[in-house]
């Protein structure tokens, strides 16, 4: 029964590889079964010369034998190839893309998800405290509203009110200009902690503000509800009066009660993960922050085959890394979860 | 003196649809050193006055009235912290489920030695050792108090639960239905358990809605009736010579196995407590009931030296006059 | 065969109609999102009479702010962002029903099969639309329809694909649950084919959990829609769309002219939410006549 973490880990791992396969395979076969010809689509015009097409054919490598594709594009992509740009700069390896911006969509996803999490425990909490009450009917409204929040429009209007009419917070990109940060992760916040570069800091944590408040608060709707519920659910179990039975202190009592509804919280947080990628490419493209998502967006204005097809497969990966990692912070949090 | 002592106590329900009148005027002695038991159906009160004693009666639940005095200490009008010290220190409680009343997430020997750190008697390393010997102590071997709840038996939990209640050495263990839970066998473990604490000094309140059960170790029985106590005396005096209608069908109910006793479920159901009837609770059940029955409140009458019922004619109502 | 469809029909209608009666807590959730969708959709049914102008011509100076004449204003090129708007209903409902009419086309039958008859079928199906579930929705969307190219039917193509699984496993675990029910048994007794226990035994009693499922992801898709085409990859100049409005808007808004974006955007999150109400009243009403 119990062999350690480690194995738990390790077969959790070797799980999340037919995961990561099934999403390529997917992508692989839908890319190339869509009608359209990408290649004259990339050229933007039918009349191009034999030989610039079949040339823009063996960089997108549409030239071998589909199944050859499938195992070349695989094979690649293991030692991290995801393939080279069509449309200008041609021939540039999508993967030095993803290096330059991968970081600024993690850093603004990391920020995001801790405050949707943040955000829907303390509404959650605070509904189920008052359930039946105005507060919890107020939450209620707030989760349905926050879920629906359209985010470009949303981060418009942060953007009018604390950029504009207060002034208070930038409203696009990372960094004021002028200002550099040694590349140690990619984290701008983290950098600039690492090298001690206090400007860096404070200018990148300004910039982080209005997008990540933006993708987090509509993020937070989904935990309100699971929080609310499951706490509703845990305060109503013997165990909560049982504490109070036992003199245990109020605030104890309520952390409790928090730990065993947060449970359910993690199995939502890798779905939730997913759908902030998605909302991040919206975020990036309202706050022009140099991201996944942007270089997506960009890339779809030249119709970049190649590129949009390395970055949705990288994308898979990491969803694919994303629930194992929420797979082992579940199995650490529950004691139920055998390993 | 009593160890505790319920002064006409109320408890009531402020729903939506009504004012549910859970426990009515309820008084009740548990002296120092003896198991009570409190028997009746669901909804007759038991676990709310239970609740009321700890001062957790679940929202929308309030005390209206009465007095509840430990060793001379009036519990109902104690500021809330003092109130928590009393919980777990004075009086201890175990719970129906025991695979609900210890938290999953948790090492039981932590949740045993919680209570001692929580009431400033030991500091963790001090607690977790005394855990450690608590549990031994309730019949679980001291490696365990690693082992987290879903790794015990339902048994096991339940010494676990006691082991949490009775880890402060209170004056009194209210016990609600410990052992419905859990089979036979291991109920008549529990209640061994229990028993071994109560000749240590430790009164004991079990709450029940099984008269043979509490027949077996109690020194006196309480019987309530939809919200008010309706009976109560001595185990022999209650069993052998019950002077409530409701309590003689109550026994008539319990299959016996040597007994050629036809067993009588009770006509009827238990009233609605937003409304509950005039006079005495129980006439529209009651074979024997008068006009008289539905006019006036019973009193608590003097049945035996030690003996109370609630019924107008109590002791007059021959045990055959229901066969 | 009639009758029972009738009252089946009947059923459905009654328990639709229902909850706008009486004081049930989800009660004012169902009424506030149908008053919302329905003002919505009417808006687009009848948009040549509501509109006061024009869509796509200019029709007065460009960046006049709201007043009686332009209720939500003009935007750069002189247009009434209000006509924009109520022709915009049309595009993306038309979408989004499309998409919503695609994804129940395939998900719930391959939901049904694969949940009826298991096996190795089963497995496979269930591992790509659990993996395709796990995936980002519109990231998945995007890809499809950049490579589709921009165009209605395209963006609702994508939005298709995105949510095949969500009722594939709606479909899948309610046939799962339901396929070893006794009515079930009795019709596989009386030699009832599978594709008829199937059609006219499970799937009749999936009808709320498919309406539950259908709001929820309508509310998701308009979201996804309007993202899409706030991306460009749905319509093309000069259609009137909400989401391709808020892109265009998107350079002037920060100069002031916050009408060109406010409303286009409101809109979208007003029609969303409609669906989301509708979708919560009923996935309420449903778990508490399944408690009962």
């Amino acid at each position: 029964m119990a062999r350690g973490l480690g194995y738990y880990i390790a077969v959790r791992a070797l799980m999340i590889i037919p995961t990561i396969l099934v999403l390529y395979t997917i992508v692989f076969i839908l890319l190339r079964m869509l009608p359209g010809d990408p290649i004259l689509a990339v050229a933007g015009t039918k009349n191009i010369p034999p030989e610039q097409y079949e040339e823009l054919r063996r960089l997108a490598g549409l030239d071998k034998h589909p199944v050859v594709q499938y195992f070349d594009y695989l094979w690649g992509m293991l030692h991290g190839d995801f393939g080279v740009t069509l449309a200008t700069p041609r021939g540039t390896p999508v993967s030095r893309y993803i290096w330059q911006r991968f970081p600024a969509t993690l850093e603004l996803t990391i920020f995001s998800f801790a405050i949707s999490v943040l955000l829907g425990l303390a509404t959650g909490t605070v509904a189920a405290l008052r359930r039946g009450g105005m507060v919890d009917a107020g939450m209620r409204v707030y989760s349905i509203v926050a879920y629906t929040l359209f985010i470009p429009w949303f981060g418009m209007i942060l953007q009018y009110i604390f950029g504009l009419q207060l002034a208070w917070l930038p409203t696009s990109g990372r960094l004021d200009p002028g200002l550099t940060v040694d590349r140690v992760t990619g984290l701008y916040v983290l950098d600039s902690l690492i090298t001690r570069n206090w400007d860096v800091l404070k200018s990148a944590l300004a910039h982080l503000v209005l997008p990540s408040i933006t993708l987090g608060i509509v993020l937070s709707g989904a935990y309100t509800r699971l929080v609310r519920n499951n706490m509703v659910d845990v305060l109503g179990q013997d165990f909560i009066r049982a504490y109070q039975a036992r003199g245990v202190r109020g605030w104890k009592v309520a952390w409790y009660a928090l730990k065993n509804a947060f449970i359910p919280v993690v199995t939502l947080m890798g779905l939730q993960f997913a759908i902030l990628l998605g909302g991040a490419v919206l975020t990036e493209t309202t706050f022009s922050w140099p991201g996944m998502g942007t270089f997506i967006v960009d890339r779809i204005e030249y119709r970049d085959y190649t590129s949009i097809q390395g970055a949705v497969v990288f994308f898979a990966l990491f969803v694919g890394l994303i629930s194992l990692i929420v797979d082992i912070v579940y199995a650490l949090l529950d004691p139920r979860v055998k390993y | 003196m009593a160890l505790l002592e319920i002064k006409e106590l109320t408890v009531n329900y402020y729903t939506l649809t009504g004012v549910v009148n859970a426990v009515d005027k309820v008084s009740l002695n548990v002296e120092k050193g003896e198991w009570i038991s409190v028997v009746g159906e669901s909804g007759s009160g038991k676990s709310t006055m239970a609740y009321a004693i700890i001062g957790l009666v679940p929202p929308p639940g309030r005390i209206a009235g009465g007095q509840i005095l430990l060793e001379g200490r009036e519990l109902t009008s104690l500021p809330p912290k003092e109130m928590r010290m009393v919980r777990g220190r004075d009086i201890g409680m175990v719970f129906q489920d025991p695979m609900t009343s210890l938290d999953p997430l948790r090492r039981i020997g932590h949740q045993v030695a919680e209570v001692l750190v929580e009431h400033g008697v030991a500091e963790w390393d001090d607690a977790l050792e005394k855990a450690k010997e608590m549990l031994r102590r309730v019949g679980i071997p001291e490696d365990r108090a690693d082992y987290y709840p879903h790794q015990l038996s339902g048994g096991q939990r339940q010494r676990v639960a006691i082991a949490i209640a009775m880890v402060l050495r209170p004056k009194l263990l209210i016990a609600d239905e410990p052992t419905t839970a859990l089979d036979v066998i291991v109920q008549d473990t529990i209640m061994d358990l229990m028993e071994e604490f109560k000749k240590e000094g430790t009164s004991i309140m079990l709450i029940t809605h099984d008269l043979a059960l509490a027949s077996e170790r109690s020194d006196r029985i309480a019987v309530m009736y939809a919200g008010r106590l309706v009976e109560l005396g001595p185990v022999d005096d209650v069993v052998e010579g019950s002077a409530h209608p409701y309590t003689q069908m109550l026994l008539r109910s319990v299959p016996d196995l040597w007994g050629p006793k036809d067993i009588k479920s009770i006509p009827g159901f238990p009233p609605d407590l937003r409304n509950p009837p005039s006079g005495c609770r129980f006439h529209p059940r009651c074979p024997y009931a008068t006009s008289k029955c539905s006019r006036e409140d019973p009193p608590m009458v003097r049945v035996g030296p030690l003996h109370y019922a609630a019924c107008h004619y109590a002791g007059k109502l021959g045990e055959e006059g229901g066969g | 065969m009639a009758e029972t469809l009738a009252w089946r029909t009947r059923n459905l209608a009654t328990s639709l109609i229902a909850p706008l009666r009486g004081r049930a807590p989800g009660v004012w959730m169902l009424r506030v999102g149908l008053a919302i969708v329905l003002t919505v959709v009417f808006m687009a049914v009848f948009a040549p009479f509501i509109a006061p102008y024009s869509p796509v011509k200019r029709v007065d100076r460009g960046y006049l702010p709201p007043s009686w004449e332009h209720l939500m204003g003009t935007d750069n090129l002189g247009r009434d962002v209000f006509s924009r708007i109520v022709w915009g209903a049309r595009i993306i409902l038309k979408v989004v029903f499309m998409a919503s009419a695609l994804s129940m086309a395939v998900g719930i039958p391959l939901g049904l099969v694969s949940g009826y008859y298991g096996g190795r079928l089963d497995r496979v199906l269930s591992m790509v639309m659990d993996s395709m579930y796990a995936f980002p929705a519109l990231i998945l969307a995007i890809a499809i329809a950049a490579v589709l190219g921009p165009s209605p039917t395209n963006t609702a193509i994508a939005i298709a694909f995105v949510y095949v699984p969500t009722y594939f496993r709606m479909v899948r675990g309610q046939t799962l649950s339901l396929k070893s029910q006794l009515f079930v048994e009795a019709a596989r007794a009386i030699g009832a084919t599978h594709r008829s226990i199937m059609f006219n035994y499970i799937l009749p009693n999936l009808g709320h959990t498919i309406l539950v499922v259908f709001s929820l992801s309508v509310a998701d898709a308009i979201l996804t829609e309007a993202g899409l085409s706030f991306l460009g990859l749905s319509v093309t100049v000069p259609t009137p769309d909400w989401g391709y409005d808020l892109r265009k808007g998107q350079p002037f808004f920060l100069d002031g002219y916050w009408w060109m974006v406010f409303f286009p955007g409101m809109m979208v999150m007003l029609l969303a939410m409609g669906f989301a109400l509708i979708g919560e009243a009923l996935s309420e009403r449903l778990s508490t006549a399944q408690t009962r």
